[in-house]
């Protein structure tokens, strides 16, 4: 059965991996799909990654984050920092089905 | 309440005093440009013990340095305007050296040195310096004796306001200029000799005190602190400021722009983060909502009356809305607002709830560099600022940050 994106599995994330450069302190944080749907906004800070020129390795974010859904924001808030940003990978896995379901509800 | 300290360093001034010698004495006072936080107190004195002279003879070298310190408050931006000053303490460290000397002339006697050096702070503490007597140098012939000492130490004075406390502004006018009156005295070594001498012994006496380190320290005690990144400079409208606290959590607090008079609240959002008011609006627009009034007339006109009755009222909320008009050009408010409105706006955010009962307390002052940006953006390669131009038209430009570029995925799911 496909699972792509429908399912609805909790799953969890162990963090983020970007392959940027620039100036300036890069700061990540992970919501969850309260974000979008309710008012239960969830949302995790995670280290700030140091901006610095072109190297030879990507940077991880490490991370400790579930739900249904999470999306990734990344930005710069100082004056005068620089983002390259060329590639985002969001490591995570499903670890249950569902939250505890009753009739009628979710 | 936390009790908080704030540690300043701002020695102002200081003066030298007596300087006064049996024999002789000379006393001078060099304050060292850096550190600004040293003094040097320095003494010298000699004598000559001649044989019409008495057999044993003191070399006295009074000295004192008195520390004026001011405090200067520019330096304590941080303490709060609602703090409660419980305390202020002056700290410093001396180091004292000392050295005696004396000399038998060639016929002989017997010769001693030593001496004592005291360091008085406002009768608070007392440190002795004793230089070690030798008195066991003769009879002899042409010897010599020197005898060295040195210590440091650390004093502190108290002013003590608690368990009340005073406000800042009672710290600011009362102890802004206030003499501290460290002292250093009583070098006074003894030379001696012994009365088969037929020739007097001489000696003299070097007495260096330096004064390391001072220290203003403010104990207050405070509401929490809350703190704005940036803590301050130019910004633009829309622009994020994030807040933070170590003591509270920033969603109950209540948060606004003081401009002028003008406050204009800010709300927060869920992630503790203020957006920099826009800009005012047109100040004739402000005149204009107090003819709503007129215009609510026209329409109460419309659909409660009928006939010649509407007529009569809509002519009256015509008179109303044409003396309001007519009002508003007169307003002087109004004239200037032909005028292009300021390039930067000043601002003051402050927060206020319970943490606060005195009020509302600054968080930071900012500058909306300008107030009805109209972006031009000019891209260049590497350039990590946007670029704004003035309302004002006369060319001028400010490098403003971008407002935090970023951006959002979307939600990974499984």
């Amino acid at each position: 059965m496909a699972r792509v994106g429908i399912s609805g599995d909790i799953i969890h994330t162990v963090g983020v991996r970007y392959r940027v450069k620039g100036v300036g302190s890069f700061q990540t944080r992970l919501y969850n799909m309260g974000e979008v749907d309710d008012n239960s906004l969830k949302f995790k800070n995670l280290d700030n990654i140091t901006l610095g020129a072109k190297k030879n390795r990507e940077k991880t974010a490490l991370a400790n984050f579930q739900d249904q859904g999470i999306q990734i924001r990344f930005r710069t808030v100082f004056f005068g920092e620089l983002i390259n940003l060329s590639k985002i990978s969001l490591f995570y896995k499903p670890v249950a089905e569902s939250y505890p379901i009753k009739t009628g509800g979710a | 309440m936390p009790v908080r300290t704030y540690t300043g360093l701002d020695l102002i001034n200081y003066s030298e005093t007596d300087n006064t010698g049996e024999v002789e004495a000379l006393g001078t006072v060099s304050r060292l440009v850096v550190p600004i936080s040293q003094a040097v107190l320095s003494l010298v004195a000699s004598g000559n013990g001649a044989s019409s002279t008495p057999s044993a003879f003191d070399i006295e070298a009074f000295g004192s340095v008195d520390v004026h310190g001011e405090l200067d408050f520019d330096v304590f931006p941080s303490i709060p305007d609602n703090a409660v000053i419980m305390r202020i303490r002056a700290k410093m460290e001396a180091t004292i050296t000392a050295q005696s000397n004396a000399t038998i002339p060639l016929n002989g006697g017997l010769v001693a040195v030593g001496g004592k050096v005291s360091w008085v702070t406002n009768a608070l503490e007392l440190t002795d310096l004793t230089i070690v007597v030798d008195d066991n140098m003769g009879p002899g012939v042409n010897l010599s004796v020197t005898q060295n000492a040195s210590i440091t130490f650390s004093t502190e004075q108290v002013l003590d306001f608690s368990p009340v406390g005073i406000t800042k502004a009672q710290l600011v006018a009362d102890y802004t200029d206030h003499d501290w009156a460290l002292e250093c005295e009583h070098a006074n070594p003894t030379i001696s000799r012994d009365s088969t001498a037929t020739t007097g012994a001489v000696g003299d006496f070097s007495n260096t005190v330096t004064l390391n380190n001072f220290q203003f320290i403010v104990e207050y005690e405070s509401g929490p602190e809350v703190s704005l990144t940036p803590s301050g400079g130019n910004v633009e409208s829309g622009q994020i400021i994030q807040v933070s606290s170590p003591d509270v959590d920033p969603q109950t607090l209540t948060y606004a722009a003081l401009q002028g008079n003008k406050v204009i609240p800010i709300p927060i959002s869920p992630e503790g983060e203020l957006e920099i008011p826009a800009p005012p609006t047109d100040p004739c627009l402000d005149c204009l909502t107090g003819c709503t009034e007129c215009d609510d007339c026209f329409t109460v006109c419309e659909e409660d009356l009928e006939g010649e009755a509407c007529q009569a009222c809509m002519e009256a909320c015509l008179d109303c809305l044409i003396n309001c008009l007519e009002d508003l050009e007169d307003a002087e408010e109004c004239q200037d607002s032909t005028q292009d409105p300021p390039a930067a706006i000043p601002i003051v955010i402050i927060c206020s709830g319970p943490p606060f009962p005195g009020g509302s307390v600054p968080l930071g002052n900012f500058t909306i560099l300008v107030a009805n940006a109209s972006g031009i953006y000019h891209l260049v390669d590497g350039k990590a600022e946007d670029t704004l131009y003035s309302s004002v038209r006369d060319g001028t430009t400010f490098d403003v940050k971008i407002p935090n570029p970023g951006a959002k995925t979307g939600f990974f799911r499984s």
